[in-house]
């Protein structure tokens, strides 16, 4: 977080008032901690961005994390087959997981409090008017002012992408 | 009690190691009834799992009423705000028992719903 906040934010380059800064620091922190937490990733957790000074659309700020870990879904997945039958938990598809990943509340850690952080970045990413796209096995998701939408894909990866846009002027 | 948690955690409250330490600090006079005020001046970042094991975890065996009553929070931002009211929103809901059968069985009624 230290190099986000210094080596990005607080260069000078992303105009970005230091409230906004603060809560993307915070923010980004919750998509950190996932990875870290749920992913089950051997290799650890990647992460780039770019910064677009002069968008049509204003100035903004694009961050990628990316785990290669087993997944969104197929974690749900695994938390509902420790509770209900297997034939019920076979029909969830990526989108549902996804779905219910992002309700307040919901999480599969057991034993321990959880279940915001996804829920925070949903109104994070629509109060600033930014974007955030997640690529999980075979679900999809964008939250973005519109609401937030989810699909199915028809290939699935062993990971999660999480690809945030951000306004710099909000 | 007055904690002032820039002295104790630093600027930044994201880390539930850090949550831990809050939590810690002020259950016990908490639960002996005893007013505690956290303030977060000089304070600017914030996430969830540091609340959750700060605040959320208290609702375990403290009533939401009886926190909200003997718990002072002072100084903090909007965005802290939010989150700490998120976070005992669903700390509450987390505490109640849950029958994940019948969430399952919803979570498919809406799923198959969507694909006709």
């Amino acid at each position: 977080m230290d190099c986000l906040e210094q080596h990005w934010l607080g260069r000078g380059w992303v105009q970005a008032s230091r409230d906004l800064r603060d809560a993307i620091v915070g923010h980004m922190w919750e998509i950190y901690n996932n990875a870290f937490e749920h992913s089950g990733s051997e290799i650890g957790v990647f992460s780039c961005g770019q910064h677009f000074p002069r968008r049509r659309t204003g100035e903004t700020l694009v961050l990628s994390v990316v785990d290669f870990g087993q997944g969104i879904p197929a974690t749900i997945r695994a938390f509902f087959r420790r509770h209900a039958d297997e034939e019920q938990v076979a029909k969830l598809s990526g989108a549902s997981c996804l779905r219910w990943a992002f309700e307040a509340g919901n999480s599969t850690k057991e034993g321990e409090l959880g279940g915001t952080g996804l829920d925070l970045l949903k109104e994070f990413v629509r109060r600033n008017h930014g974007k955030m796209e997640v690529f999980s096995n075979d679900g999809y998701a964008i939250v973005d002012r519109d609401g937030d939408r989810y699909k199915n894909r028809e290939f699935s990866f062993d990971g999660t992408i999480v690809h945030i846009t951000l306004r710099c002027d909000e | 009690m007055v904690l002032h948690v820039l002295d104790l955690i630093g600027s930044r409250c994201i880390i539930k190691e850090d949550g831990q330490k809050i939590y810690d600090a002020i259950y016990g006079p908490l639960l002996r009834e005893e007013s505690v005020t956290l303030d977060f001046k000089g304070v600017h970042q914030f996430a969830s799992p540091f609340f959750n094991f700060a605040i959320g975890q208290l609702l375990k065996d403290i009533d939401e009423a009886d926190l909200r009553r003997l718990l002072q929070i002072e100084n903090l931002n909007q965005t802290g705000l939010q989150v700490v009211e998120r976070v005992m929103e669903n700390s509450t809901k987390y505490y109640r028992d849950k029958d994940y059968r019948k969430i399952l069985d919803l979570i498919l009624e809406r799923q198959s719903k969507e694909s006709v």
